[in-house]
């Protein structure tokens, strides 16, 4: 595994998450979201170090994922890994917390993990977008 | 991509998961959850609705499947042991920080124990998926004319 595409994959594959999740969860479909919780569940204002945290950790799978591909980087290759494996993720999560708690409804369970495709989606072939660019590392060079 | 390996894979992997997550979660560690979830007494179901966390669970088989077909060498146990362990690990440690950051539900601790307990049961159901697929012969794919 290449160290430095990993670490470069996870930074621009965290950034692109947790902007894209800002924008879509937090502006777009925010008050979808509030409406289908309970009141006093969500925090008055999230606690963005811990959202950040997370973004990069999803950011790490994401590029793991896209790297364990054979073949080129394309932004199509990475839109699609990103997409079905962060689709995938939230499909589970969310499932599975429905079935323990009644903080959040069935409509919620199902809609989630379809908009955390275009997030996936968007990071995938951002993170892919950018690895096309970094050459891998040589490794042993032959001796001259 | 070989289908008939991750459905495999899968089937076995979601199996495995949902034994695994109910003897660790709703019976071995149920305590220490409810201790550190805040919201607990309010919104815990009185019964798991177990067809829905056996949803997810085939949801994460089916990325545990992905993962492990997509390597190119022949599935070993510990190989798959390592790669589910990481997979948990990542997974729960971005939702549940991602979920601390929005929701008041659990606590810091829960936030940090959860992802390392995920970690045990996904290395356990990547170990037991490679066992399998490692015995599933891959497709032949086209034959060469004879």
């Amino acid at each position: 595994m290449d160290n430095r595409r990993l670490a470069i994959g996870t930074i621009v594959g965290g950034i692109t998450y947790f902007v894209v999740g800002y924008l879509v969860f937090d502006l777009a479909v925010g008050d979808f979201y509030a409406a289908n919780r309970p009141p006093g569940f969500n925090r008055e204002s999230p606690i963005m170090w811990a959202v950040v945290l997370g973004s990069f950790g999803l950011g790490l799978l994401l590029t793991l994922g896209i790297l364990s591909r054979e073949g080129t980087l394309t932004i199509a290759g990475g839109l699609v890994t990103g997409a079905l494996y962060n689709f995938l993720i939230w499909f589970g999560i969310d499932f599975i917390m429905y079935g323990g708690q009644a903080a959040r409804n069935l409509t919620l369970a199902i809609v989630d993990p379809l908009l955390e495709l275009i997030r996936g989606g968007l990071t995938g072939a951002a993170i892919a977008a950018v690895l096309a660019r970094v050459p891998k590392s040589a490794g042993i060079q032959p001796a001259r | 991509m070989d289908m008939k390996r991750i459905i495999i894979g899968t089937i076995v992997g979601a199996v495995t998961l949902h034994i695994v997550g109910y003897l660790m979660f709703d019976l071995a560690t149920a305590a220490f959850y409810q201790a550190n979830n805040a919201a607990s007494a309010t919104f815990t179901r009185p019964v798991n609705l177990q067809w829905s966390i056996g949803l997810g669970n085939l949801a994460l088989g089916a990325l545990l499947a992905l993962c492990t077909s997509a390597r190119a060498s022949v599935p070993t146990v510990s190989g798959g042991l390592i790669a589910g362990a990481v997979l948990g690990f990542l997974i729960w440690f971005g939702v549940d920080f991602t979920l601390y950051g929005y929701e008041s539900r659990w606590n810091l601790m829960l936030t940090i124990i959860d992802p390392l307990l995920a970690a045990i049961q996904f290395a356990v159901a990547g170990a037991v998926v490679a066992a399998v697929l490692a015995r599933v012969p891959k497709s032949a794919g086209i034959q060469p004319a004879r």
